[in-house]
C-alpha cells in the first residue's frame, strides 16, 4: 500500500508552525529523529493511526511522542498525516496550553481549506 | 482560500543541507527502517507484541520499545525477533556517497552561477556587439550591391 503524505500546519513562517519548530531544534541529532518517526509512521499505512508506534488518540488529534518532544496531528482525506502542533516534552503529563494551541490550528486547518 | 502546505520531503530537503543533520540522519535511520519492517511483517501474520514475544523467547515489553526505536536491539535478539516472524536477517554495508553526491552539487551550483553571471556579461557585451554586426552586414550586403 502507498505510503501517507505528512503536510505541516500552520504553513512556515506563520506564529506555532511544526514545520519552523523542527527546523530550528538543537541537537540536530533530536530533528533527524523525529524526521525519521515521522516518515516510519508514513509509511506503515495498513495500520490505523493510533496503532502506529509511539502515538496515541488524545480527545479529537493524535498524539506522536519522540523522544523529548511531543507532536500532534490529525489525519484528513486522500491519506494526508497533518501535523499541527510540535513542542518540547516538559513532563509525563501532556500540558492543556500545548493541546489547545493544536486544537486551535486543527479549527484553522479546517478554515483554511 | 487555498494555501500551499509543505510536505515532509519538503523539509527533509531543507534539513539535509545542514552535513551533521544527514551524518544524524545515517546514525538514526537503520533503527527505524527496522522498526516498519518488524510493525509490517508482525501485522501481515496477526500478530500481538506479546505473542511474538513469546515466539522469540522475549518479554512484550522490549518488543514495544523496539518497535519505537527506543531500544538498541542486540543481534542475537534481531535474528530470534526475525525467525519468530518465519524471516530472515539480511545485513548490508554500503559505503555513503552522500558528501560527495552534495560536493558534486556543489560544485554544479558553482559552474551555474558562473554560467549565468557569463550570460549576464554577454547580454551587455552582445547588446553593443549585436549592433555592430548588424551594421557591418550592412555595410557588407551595401558594398556587394555596388
Amino acid at each position: 500500500m502507498t505510503r501517507w503524505t505528512v503536510i505541516f500546519f500552520p504553513p512556515a513562517g506563520e506564529n506555532h508552525s511544526p514545520e519552523d519548530f523542527i527546523d530550528r531544534i538543537q541537537p540536530v541529532a533530536e530533528a533527524a529523529r523525529i524526521m525519521q518517526h515521522l516518515n516510519a509512521i508514513s509509511k506503515l499505512s495498513e495500520l490505523r493511526p493510533h496503532e502506529r508506534p509511539g502515538v496515541k488518540r488524545f480527545k479529537k488529534i493524535y498524539q506522536l511522542t519522540c523522544g523529548n518532544h511531543r507532536l500532534y496531528f490529525d489525519t484528513d482525506e486522500g491519506r494526508l498525516i497533518v501535523v499541527l502542533y510540535a513542542c518540547r516534552k516538559r513532563s509525563n503529563e501532556t500540558k492543556k496550553k500545548d493541546l489547545d494551541q493544536a486544537l486551535r490550528n486543527l479549527a484553522n486547518y479546517y478554515r483554511s481549506k | 482560500m487555498s494555501i500551499t502546505l509543505n510536505t515532509l520531503e519538503d523539509l527533509e530537503r531543507r534539513l539535509r543541507r545542514n552535513p551533521e543533520y544527514r551524518k544524524q540522519q545515517r546514525l538514526i535511520k537503520p533503527y527505524y527502517d527496522l522498526v516498519v519492517q518488524i510493525i509490517k511483517r508482525r501485522s501481515e501474520l496477526k500478530l500481538s507484541q506479546k505473542e511474538l514475544a513469546e515466539r522469540a523467547e522475549t518479554y512484550q515489553s522490549r518488543v514495544s520499545k523496539i518497535e519505537s526505536a527506543e531500544h538498541d536491539i542486540r543481534l542475537s535478539t534481531l535474528t530470534r525477533i526475525a525467525e519468530a516472524l518465519e524471516a530472515e536477517v539480511v545485513i548490508k554495508l554500503v559505503p555513503f556517497v552522500e558528501d560527495y553526491q552534495y560536493r558534486e552539487a556543489g560544485n554544479y551550483m558553482k559552474v551555474f552561477e558562473d554560467c549565468l553571471e557569463r550570460i549576464d556579461d554577454n547580454n551587455s557585451y552582445d547588446s553593443s556587439e549585436q549592433g555592430k554586426t548588424e551594421s557591418y552586414r550592412l555595410q557588407t550586403v551595401q558594398a556587394n550591391q555596388k
